[in-house]
């Protein structure tokens, strides 16, 4: 897969750009809107396929049953997984 | 939770035009949306590298506070991985939606570009959901477990978006914590949702 590559080089490169200060502060405020018109488009363009694939229209229901179950999933592991890490190096460092 | 509901609304009115206004052909948009989200990455990174005050307060607060991103990161592939058994996806695109950690939005169009629209829509419906779920239940689980339990509930969003919320169920110490805990799971999104996608 080499779209993930491009990915990764435009996080790194952005990141770069970022972390060295390069770009004015003036410039730096309009990277925010380019970020939020790049997310607005691209969620827009993914309601539009959404819309235009009628299987998954007419599975919509179970789509949010799907999403529900990964959250609730990864919510209550996630809290489970912090409780004992934490629990349990806290009560060690308190020995 | 303003940004949420505009985003929704977005998505809503995305789906109804292109149910009325598209047909089930095939639009060559593709090409188009990979230099859109490319643009977005970038600019998205150019957001996390200005952010130095993470790693700056990492340093100084030690290695410690690295702990609870790593508990949230864990977690989270666990259920996704629970999940994914459950319904029948494979490994890695259960692996990648749960590694949104609730950035919705990107872990949406990157799932749409690299794994097919429906994939990026249950990525979006799942973010969207945590994001949620954490608005909920920060507050209660802040009371009744740890502060730590309640932030990990918000995932990446804890940095900026359910910040105040933590702060405020918790107390003024829990706000680095928090801030932290988001910053390094924002940081893991972009690189683990489309890692996961392409195994």
């Amino acid at each position: 897969m080499e779209s993930i590559w491009i990915i990764y080089i435009s996080l790194c490169l952005g990141i770069l750009i970022g972390a060295l200060n390069i770009i004015p502060k003036k410039i730096i405020v309009y990277n925010e809107r380019l970020t939020l018109i790049g997310i607005f488009s691209l969620l827009f363009v993914m309601g539009l396929s959404i819309g235009s694939k009628k299987d998954i229209i007419n599975n919509l229901h179970q789509v949010g049953l799907i999403g529900l179950m990964y959250a609730f999933f990864s919510v209550l592991f996630s809290i489970i997984t912090v409780y004992l890490l934490t629990t349990v190096i806290f009560r060690r460092k308190n020995k | 939770m303003k940004m949420t509901i505009y985003i929704l609304v977005l998505v809503i009115i995305g789906i109804f035009s292109g149910y009325f206004f598209l047909g089930n052909e095939v639009n060559n948009l593709d090409i188009y949306i990979s230099v859109i989200l490319n643009i977005t990455i970038f600019s998205v990174g150019i957001t996390l590298g200005l952010n130095k005050k993470i790693f700056k307060e990492l340093k100084k607060t030690g290695k410690n506070l690295l702990l609870l991103p790593i508990g949230t990161i864990i977690g989270s592939l666990l259920g996704g991985l629970v999940t994914g058994i459950l319904i029948n996806h494979s490994l890695s695109l259960s692996l990648a939606i749960a590694s949104g950690f609730g950035w919705y939005s990107i872990s949406a169009v990157i799932l749409t570009e690299n794994a097919g629209v429906e994939i990026g829509s249950i990525a979006f419906i799942t973010n969207v959901i945590r994001e949620m779920m954490a608005f909920l239940f920060i507050p209660i689980v802040a009371k009744k477990l740890t502060p730590y339990t309640a932030i990990c509930i918000g995932g990446a969003t804890t940095m900026d978006t359910t910040l105040p919320l933590i702060t405020k169920s918790t107390n003024e110490k829990y706000a680095l914590v928090s801030f932290i805990h988001g910053g390094v799971l924002s940081f893991l999104v972009p690189v683990l949702v489309p890692f996961f996608a392409s195994i």
